[in-house]
């Protein structure tokens, strides 16, 4: 390697990391808190069967797993001002992701709703809580554990889809390695690079994921203590 | 004090309870016996409101209810004087056994956290179990979940104890020490309506049996009147199966 080629990557190194600092990691962990807003409470609905809203509920999972991401993104940013609704590009980005990631999460804690035995909720009746005490301490705490290593996916996942929105003018990592791109012509190096940047990010988490499962595991290992 | 008349459920075209009635003192230990799929855990959880009955009522406490429709806020009043005991256990799996006990004191009954502690200690205690009070059900066999299961449903002071085939999971060995501690309970004076297979226990214990089969009470008695001297050729059938196994 040259080293001019060595210097550019030293030097747009920092210059990727930062609106990933500023820019990705925000957008994700705003968006997945949300996302995971929406998934609980779209869950709770199809698990409890609450008339009208559940069809509601179907209905939006059906719409935003059943279209793109990259449409979803261009037709609020893109689209919506033609309503005279104009959104800025990173809460634009906000909101696509956390409705698009909301849909993906709820399936997966309604799955993980229905995988808990009903004796639960029948035990914890029959002590005297109601519906939501139950849900609340007994129900909701076991569906997390179950869905959590799936979670910890769609988190991860996340992290990733976050460079599509570069598409709506949002400077995220990938957009500032194009702008780099675009006066230095080293696209090999520097698409490596900041592919390099993600998966460095992805592997923090994945660690995370596996303190988190142990945690969450804690009442599951059979044997002595 | 409980007093249940003409209790009637069907699952789809399965008529499973045809019009049963049972009434239960306080003090007293009723026993309900009977072949698998004569409708006796069906009972205990329509009284107890986890199945909806189709007609009934009820009477506790000197209320009566229509068990048929009973509002939701009545069934939760009426669970609080009650507890259930399971025969899968249903300890709160990511809760430990200290934990499961505290739960229905602490969060459904408002009672202070140091209090609620002590309470479910001393539960704990009673069924021979205080040394296990930090272990999640998962660590814990069989009948050490059950007797957590009977310290979870006694700590709350209930004013009558369901159980249902309460050993039912347990292999013979882990029986006798969830029997002993319902034969304990018994001694107390806790109100107990038990669905059993376990003859010994019904015959020794309770005051009273209930014989079911096919959804209605074939015969019924005293204890001692139903196992010395049952009128009904088929309970004297049931109960010679039994004689046989011992």
């Amino acid at each position: 390697m040259d080293g001019e080629l060595f210097e550019l990557l030293v030097d747009s190194f920092g210059r990727i990391l930062l609106p990933g600092l500023t820019v990705t990691i925000p957008l994700t962990v705003i968006s997945f808190t949300f996302a995971m807003i929406i998934a609980v409470i779209t869950a709770m609905i199809q698990f409890a069967h609450v008339r009208v809203l559940t069809q509601l509920a179907r209905f939006y999972i059906w719409v935003v797993r059943g279209t793109p991401l990259l449409v979803q993104l261009f037709v609020v940013f893109y689209g919506l001002p033609n309503l005279g609704i104009v959104i800025d590009p990173f809460p634009a980005a906000i909101i696509v992701f956390s409705i698009n990631e909301g849909a993906y999460c709820a399936e997966i804690m309604r799955a993980a709703l229905e995988s808990v035995p009903s004796g639960q909720m029948e035990a914890g009746y029959c002590v005297g809580m109601s519906y939501l005490q139950t849900m609340r301490r007994i129900i909701l705490p076991q569906a997390m554990r179950t869905a959590f290593p799936s979670l910890s996916n769609s988190l991860i996942a996340m992290v990733k889809d976050t460079s599509l929105a570069a598409n709506i003018t949002v400077t995220e990592m990938f957009m500032a390695t194009r702008q780099i791109v675009a006066w230095s012509y080293e696209p090999l190096a520097l698409y490596i690079e900041v592919g390099l940047i993600y998966l460095m990010f992805c592997t923090v988490l994945t660690k995370l994921q596996s303190v988190g499962e142990k945690r969450l595991n804690v009442y599951e290992s059979a044997g002595g203590k | 004090m409980l007093e249940v008349r003409n209790i009637r459920k069907a699952f789809g075209d399965l008529e499973v309870l045809k019009g049963v009635d049972l009434s239960v003192d306080t003090g007293e230990v009723v026993a309900i016996l009977g072949p698998s799929g004569s409708g006796k855990t069906t009972l205990l959880r329509c009284i107890n409101f986890l199945e909806t009955a189709d007609a009934g009522t009820m009477k506790f406490d000197e209320e009566t209810f229509d068990l048929a429709h009973v509002s939701k806020r009545d069934a939760a009043r009426l669970r609080k004087k009650t507890a259930f005991v399971f025969q899968n256990y249903n300890l709160f799996r990511n809760k430990t056994a200290l934990q499961n006990v505290m739960e229905g004191l602490v969060i459904a009954r408002g009672i202070p956290k140091a209090e609620a502690e002590q309470k479910a200690w001393a539960a704990l205690e009673k069924v021979g179990l205080s040394d296990r009070a930090d272990y999640y059900p998962s660590q814990l066999s069989g009948g050490q979940q059950q007797r957590v299961a009977i310290a979870r449903a006694m700590a709350t002071d209930p004013e009558i104890i369901y159980f249902d085939e309460p050993t039912s999971a347990l292999d013979p060995e882990l029986t006798g020490e969830v029997l002993s501690v319902m034969r304990q309970l018994a001694g107390e004076g806790m109100t107990m309506v038990v669905v059993t297979h376990e003859m010994g226990f019904a015959r020794d214990v309770s005051n009273h049996v209930i014989f079911m089969e096919h959804g209605v009470v074939v015969e019924e008695g005293s204890s001692e009147e139903f196992f010395q001297h049952p009128k009904e050729e088929r309970t004297r059938a049931f109960l010679r199966l039994f004689d046989e196994e011992e």
